[in-house]
């Protein structure tokens, strides 16, 4: 089996690709301009942080770059293209001849910068609509292309080259998991002929797409049915291919150079340290497991540099990973947030986990009142005042000591589990609002001394 | 002021504007360059109705400066030699209603032409569009270095080859509104950021001057209008000037060369015109292929569709090697023979038109391929980008020739130092037609 993917990142850019448009999520036909919308007499003019940042994604897939490199006009005509051409790159793309590691390498056939075309919106589905709906605010915002040769031999390589694609991206910066989408080309070829799966969106969909097409395109060779040279498309709602259209022919969309834009002379671009480098600069100098490292790095520059950043002033490496990697990491997927977008800072973070070790709060305190306080940016300070106060938990020691007598007794003739009762009574008088260790030291002490 | 009359007789204007206040200047403008306050229809009837949301650069830049009189006709996108291409009547040379003024800057060059106040015309070349107008109508006509004048609010022909240029009786009047015009835009990447000197200073002595004629540029041209740019060029010898003869033998390549880029390009800057966001609409009926396919068939008139279909053609896979790119190959080796011919020349110095302005009738029995053949002159210098100046210089059977002069890339300065030592030294261009 071989697959190969065409790959479209939108880019993370404040504006458009070649206007000003911004590219930020808003009401349906919004972020418009006589440009994007290719109105008679318009030029367009190129967004230089969208060609900085394809030339680091190119770098970063360790593509050659072409000494110079242009614009070029794809013409066909669809409703989605306000000017029936778009534009991108054909002959000289960005960077060409690249690999990503994934344990094995993966070809990149590739990399190219192109503008997206306007987003149709089918209120019934595709063929269940009778009108369709148009919106172009996004047409024009900068997509990189990236191809891979059809080096995926199963969907598990599928899926580990899109974690590192996703992971190299976060690093440069190019790309931002909650505005930005990624589309894919999927060529499926079990036995000879190669079928494309077109424009699949989102990681979870693509892998979806791939197994079914795997599944369908078994079963038609099992029953020796041919399978047809075709494209499909990936319904997102049953999970199933269908056909669009036989492909007898390669697509023509007569490329023409774009000599409206200038062309670009190849950058050398400083690009930062990579996921696959700083893992193994984590295994080394933190001395954390690979998995560890891993989960850290892929992760993003911001979520890696917080936990070196807490790291550096707190020490004890493992227990900060467990900590962001469990705790804090749940708590942002489940808020759809990126630590990026939150106030907490690594100095507040450190004297959390320092609250935590002094016996300040409970554990079990520390893991509720981190849901609470990422999304809410309330400072650790408040948190802490909201604990007892030593005289108060004193006192709650004493009064359970002197209401249950029966299980004090019982603890003192050697039944251990009557002291875990004991705490339980405490924590539930303070409402949790204290350290179990402490209370449990509390307990031992008071008793002891009676 | 008899505007009214005027366009009557010659049908000048696609748009004229109601009300015009007295002024010491006037402008018309092509109707391929965007105006906000009057529709812009680029002479096709595809956009009989499009109200441009904003003004072309130019058009911001001479707001102000005169008075602004109307949109002038022209052959549909830029589409054609004779002005036989407008959607909105044909028009007519002032000198002889019954021929060409020659295209596609048609109105721009007759209004230049006839109008007896002071008017300069914002006109535009893609393979010659400002020079044979020009020539047909005896004004001036300067089509710029391409880049120098920012294209933003131009409806592209063809992008790699559209120039903004200027047309008027009077050179000094070229020479003032290309100060207004010329300069950077940022919202033209193409365009021109570096220096540029006054126009209106750049005359003075031509002698010495180096002007090349090239053997090429005569072999397919009349005899009348051989003789009178003959008389032209020995009138720049007498001043002074150095006249060689010179060879530009890729010249025989430039046509297929220039057609081949011009209506590639062309034929993916009109995609758009589909009735979806631009053009004519219909009812929608069908899938979007049968509907965009009707709005195209009703919209475009013969020669857009001729052009659409040759140019779609010369870059489909199979055809695209052998067309297109090879044509970009000649483009490129027409503008090394041009930079070749600068290192020894200061000037060219050529025919502008191969012929008089022919009447309609003659037009008619052409067919296409020979109407394209009367660009031979202007495609070449149009695909290199060099600046050119289309120069009154005389009558013959009552009808104007034009002596066209080529400089090197950004050297507009000495064509408005030759055309101007020939303008003190000649009457020509002061006469206007009696209409």
């Amino acid at each position: 089996m071989r697959i190969g993917l065409e790959v479209h990142v939108q880019l993370k850019t404040k504006s458009k690709l070649f206007c000003n448009c911004p590219t930020d999520p808003a009401e349906p036909n919004r972020n418009i301009c006589p440009i994007c919308l290719g109105f008679p007499g318009i030029r367009p003019f190129p967004n230089e942080e969208a060609i900085l940042l394809a030339f680091k994604i190119a770098k970063a897939l360790n593509c050659r770059i072409l000494e110079r490199c242009f614009f070029s006009r794809k013409s066909y005509f669809y409703p989605d293209m306000p000017k029936n051409y778009q534009i991108t790159q054909y002959e000289a793309p960005i960077g060409v001849d690249g690999w990503v590691d994934i344990g094995k390498k993966i070809r990149i056939r590739r990399v190219h910068l192109e503008e997206d075309p306007a987003r149709l919106v089918h209120p019934g589905g595709i063929g269940g609509s009778d009108h369709v709906l148009i919106d172009y605010n996004r047409a024009g915002v900068p997509l990189v292309e990236i191809v891979t040769e059809p080096d995926f031999e199963d969907v598990e390589e599928v899926k580990r080259f899109f974690k590192k694609l996703l992971s190299i991206l976060l690093h440069l910066r190019a790309f931002d998991p909650l505005k930005c989408s990624i589309r894919c080309d999927v060529n499926i070829s079990l036995g000879d002929t190669r079928v494309e799966v077109k424009n699949v969106t989102g990681l979870k969909h693509i892998e979806r797409a791939i197994r079914y097409e795997i599944l369908r395109q078994e079963k038609l060779l099992k029953e020796g049915k041919e399978v047809k040279r075709e494209t499909r498309h990936f319904d997102e709602k049953t999970g199933l291919t269908t056909s669009l259209r036989e492909k007898e022919f390669e697509d023509d969309y007569g490329y023409i150079f774009d000599p409206d834009l200038p062309i670009i002379e190849g950058i050398e671009v400083e690009i930062p340290e990579l996921p696959d480098r700083m893992v193994e600069r984590f295994v080394e100098e933190y001395g954390l497991k690979e998995e560890k490292a891993k989960a850290i790095a892929y992760e993003g520059p911001d979520f890696a540099s917080f936990f070196e950043e807490v790291v550096k002033d707190f020490g004890k490496p493992e227990v900060v990973a467990s900590w962001m990697l469990t705790h804090l990491l749940k708590c942002l997927n489940f808020n759809h947030m990126r630590l990026e977008d939150t106030s907490l800072t690594p100095k507040e973070f450190v004297e959390f986990l320092r609250a935590m070790e002094e016996e300040r709060i409970s554990e079990r305190y520390a893991k509720e009142m981190i849901k609470e306080w990422v999304p809410s940016g309330k400072k650790v300070e408040e948190f802490l005042k909201e604990m007892v106060s030593e005289e108060e938990l004193r006192r709650a020691v004493e009064e359970v000591l002197r209401e249950h007598r029966k299980a004090v007794e019982d603890y003192k003739k050697g039944k251990k589990k009557a002291l875990e009762f004991l705490i339980g009574q405490v924590l539930r008088r303070i409402g949790g609002r204290a350290d179990v260790k402490k209370v449990r030291r509390l307990l031992e002490e008071s008793i002891d001394l009676k | 002021m008899k505007l009214k009359r005027l366009n009557e007789k010659t049908n000048a204007f696609i748009t004229l504007k109601e009300e015009v206040e007295e002024a010491e200047l006037y402008f018309s403008i092509k109707d391929n360059i965007c105006t906000k306050d009057m529709r812009t229809t680029a002479g096709s009837k595809m956009l009989y109705n499009y109200h441009p949301p904003f003004d072309a650069t130019v058009v911001e830049r001479i707001r102000g400066k005169g008075e602004i009189l109307g949109k002038t006709s022209m052959d549909s996108w830029g589409f054609g030699t004779f002005g036989t291409n407008c959607d909105f009547g044909t028009p007519r040379n002032p000198w002889d209603l019954g021929r060409s003024p020659g295209g596609s800057s048609s109105g721009a060059a007759i209004v230049a032409s006839a109008l007896k106040e002071r008017n300069v015309a914002l006109a535009e070349s893609t393979g010659g569009s400002i020079s044979c107008p020009a020539s047909f109508c005896n004004v001036f006509g300067l089509t710029p270095t391409y880049g120098l004048v920012s294209r933003w609010g131009l409806i592209s022909y063809a992008d790699s080859l559209d120039k903004i240029g200027l047309m008027a009786r009077d050179l000094k009047d070229i020479a003032l509104v290309m100060n207004y015009i010329v300069g950077g835009d940022e919202r033209d990447p193409t365009s021109y950021q570096g220096r540029v000197p006054d126009y209106t200073r750049c005359f003075g002595e031509i002698r010495g001057l180096k002007v090349g004629v090239p053997k090429e540029y005569f072999e397919h041209v009349e005899e009348e209008v051989k003789e009178k740019v003959m008389d032209g060029i020995s009138l720049l010898d007498s001043l002074g000037a150095e006249i060689r003869e010179v060879s530009l033998k890729l010249t025989k390549y430039a046509l297929a060369s220039y057609y081949i880029i011009a209506l590639s390009e062309a034929s993916t800057n009109l995609a758009r015109f589909c009735g979806l966001k631009y053009g004519l609409s219909a009812e929608m009926k069908g899938e979007f292929n049968e509907y965009f396919s009707k709005v195209r068939g009703s919209g475009f008139n013969q020669e857009s569709k001729r052009r659409i279909i040759l140019g779609t053609f010369a870059r489909m896979a199979g055809y695209r090697g052998r067309y297109y790119l090879k044509a970009l190959k000649v483009r490129r080796l027409i503008i090394n023979e041009f930079k070749e011919i600068f290192s020894r020349c200061d000037l060219i110095a050529a025919p502008t038109m191969p012929i008089l302005p022919p009447k309609f009738e003659e037009i008619e029995e052409l067919e296409p391929i020979q109407v394209y053949a009367m660009d031979q002159l202007t495609v070449g210098p149009n695909l290199a980008g060099i600046p050119m100046l289309s120069v009154p210089i005389g009558f013959s059977r009552g009808l104007p020739v034009g002596l066209h002069l080529m400089a090197d890339h950004f050297r507009e300065d000495l064509l408005f130092r030759v055309g101007r030592a020939i303008q003190e030294h000649t009457n020509y261009w002061r006469k206007v037609p009696e209409l």
